[in-house]
């Protein structure tokens, strides 16, 4: 019985150390996800891998054919900037749409390198707000993005904070009734359409907003 | 040969049909698509054809190197062999073929999630150091500027390349032409990073003649297998359609090739 009280508490104290060795190693570690255009196979994904392994202490880089999103981990005593790793998409020769940087401090660093819309003039046009399910800079990005490029939406806007879109629209040409499918569409719920499981998941880990349950 | 093309466009319609994924490089044709500035990419492709006249063989040494994004400088230096038919009476041999020097400036590139469309020009330079075969991509043993546009449209789903370009020979030994080409990528796994990959090619080339009523129009179907930095193809080129004289009509051509990315 000794022995066994012995091996447990020795299990155990390992056990917890390794635990605190983890925890302690996630501490020192950056987590970078970057949202890049243009990766139409997986060769030139090549290009992209090799440019990012200049910065060195790169690690675990994977990428994603589909949605094109990028992670890999860094040191955090790197202070890796949103600017450098721009700076390497570039140089392989894609585009970058977004990047997420989550410190390992907790602090939580976004930059969105969507194309700039034209100024619209929206008077005239009618405007709704309604509920659109986010948790990052990222899905705010998405969001304005995906609304935006919409036929008629002259204006669109979100607020993070209370998870509200804002859109200023033609009413000859949308309804705000479209608009919502479509966040649902590119994987944020509203409170009229679901977006698919599938879409869900495959949003960045830093996106992935709480769902009601249905 | 008219089987050949209903087989050929009826796999194109059933690919773009069905769930394809994203490919790879053509195997004869080119796309405009760049892999990264300062990467180096060693290819061979050894081309054996057989036209009236006899059998040649062309094994080249390809250098691609990518200083910037957006540009691509390489060197082709090929190793030439020509076995004539027997009753022709032409020697034969085997040497250096002609050294070319390729440059490639990407000018357009628009991208979107898992796809893009790009535009590049393209030149390539043929010396003179092979024998004077007169042979389209073999040997021409003269002196020639061939200048084109490449545009590529590549999505994870459709692959697109096409490319339209002019052959200018100034010693007028050989005619002037115009090139097109057309390929199609059609993959058969899901596209994976790092690369695991098995691509069918369907291309079409056409090469006619500004000085005479010589056409040539042909068609490849390639095999490729990439794993990893490693890329290993295969294709078959055939004539579709040739007013050439006897000697210089293709018959068929094989291509087998490696290539690998640094």
């Amino acid at each position: 019985m000794k022995k066994f009280i012995i091996i447990i508490s020795s299990l155990s104290l390992l056990l917890f150390c390794n635990t605190e060795l983890l925890a302690q190693k996630d501490k020192s570690i950056d987590k970078i996800t970057v949202e890049v255009d243009g990766l139409g196979c997986p060769f030139c994904a090549y290009g992209l891998e090799k440019k990012m392994k200049d910065l060195k202490g790169m690690k675990k880089m994977t990428v994603d054919m589909e949605t094109g999103l990028v992670q890999f981990n860094f040191p955090a005593d790197g202070n890796l900037s949103v600017e450098e790793i721009n700076a390497k998409v570039e140089e392989a020769g894609y585009t970058t749409r977004n990047i997420n940087i989550e410190r390992a401090n907790g602090e939580v660093v976004s930059e969105n390198f969507e194309i700039e819309f034209e100024e619209v003039d929206v008077s005239g046009y009618a405007e709704a707000s309604f509920h659109v399910n986010g948790k990052c800079k990222m899905c705010t990005a998405r969001i304005e993005r995906s609304a935006r490029i919409m036929e008629g939406v002259g204006f669109a806007e979100y607020d993070l904070k209370k998870k509200v879109l804002t859109v200023k629209y033609d009413e000859t040409l949308i309804k705000p009734d479209n608009i919502s499918e479509k966040m649902a569409l590119v994987g944020h719920d509203t409170d009229t359409y679901k977006a698919s499981d599938e879409k869900y998941k495959s949003l960045p880990p830093c996106c992935l907003y709480k769902r009601k349950k249905s | 040969m008219k089987n050949l093309f209903i087989y050929t466009t009826l796999l194109l319609v059933l690919g773009a049909g069905s769930n394809v994924k994203a490919q790879g490089p053509p195997i004869t044709a080119d796309k405009p698509i760049m892999l990264g500035s300062k990467t180096v990419i060693v290819k061979t492709l050894t081309e054996i054809r057989s036209q009236g006249d006899g059998l040649y063989t062309r094994v080249p040494l390809m250098i691609h190197y990518l200083p910037t994004s957006n540009s691509l400088v390489a060197l082709h230096v090929p190793y030439v062999n020509y076995d004539p038919n027997k009753n022709d009476g032409n020697e034969g041999g085997k040497s250096l073929g002609d050294i070319q020097l390729l440059l490639k400036y990407q000018f357009f590139r628009r991208d979107w999630t898992a796809k893009t469309f790009r535009i590049v020009a393209k030149t390539i330079q043929n010396f003179p150091t092979g024998p004077e075969y007169g042979l389209e991509d073999l040997s021409y043993g003269d002196w020639a500027t061939y200048t084109s546009i490449v545009a590529g449209y590549e999505t994870i789903k459709h692959g697109i390349s096409a490319e339209l370009g002019y052959q200018y020979h100034a010693s007028h030994k050989l005619e002037n032409s115009m090139k097109a080409k057309l390929g199609f990528g059609l993959p058969l796994l899901k596209p994976l990073y790092p690369v695991n990959q098995i691509n069918l090619y369907f291309e079409y080339g056409l090469d006619k003649s500004v000085e005479s009523d010589n056409t040539a129009i042909t068609y490849a179907q390639g095999l490729q297998y990439a794993k990893g930095r490693l890329t290993l193809e295969a294709a078959i080129k055939v004539p579709l359609y040739s007013n050439q004289t006897y000697e210089e009509r293709l018959r068929n051509s094989i291509f087998i090739g490696t290539r690998y990315i640094f």
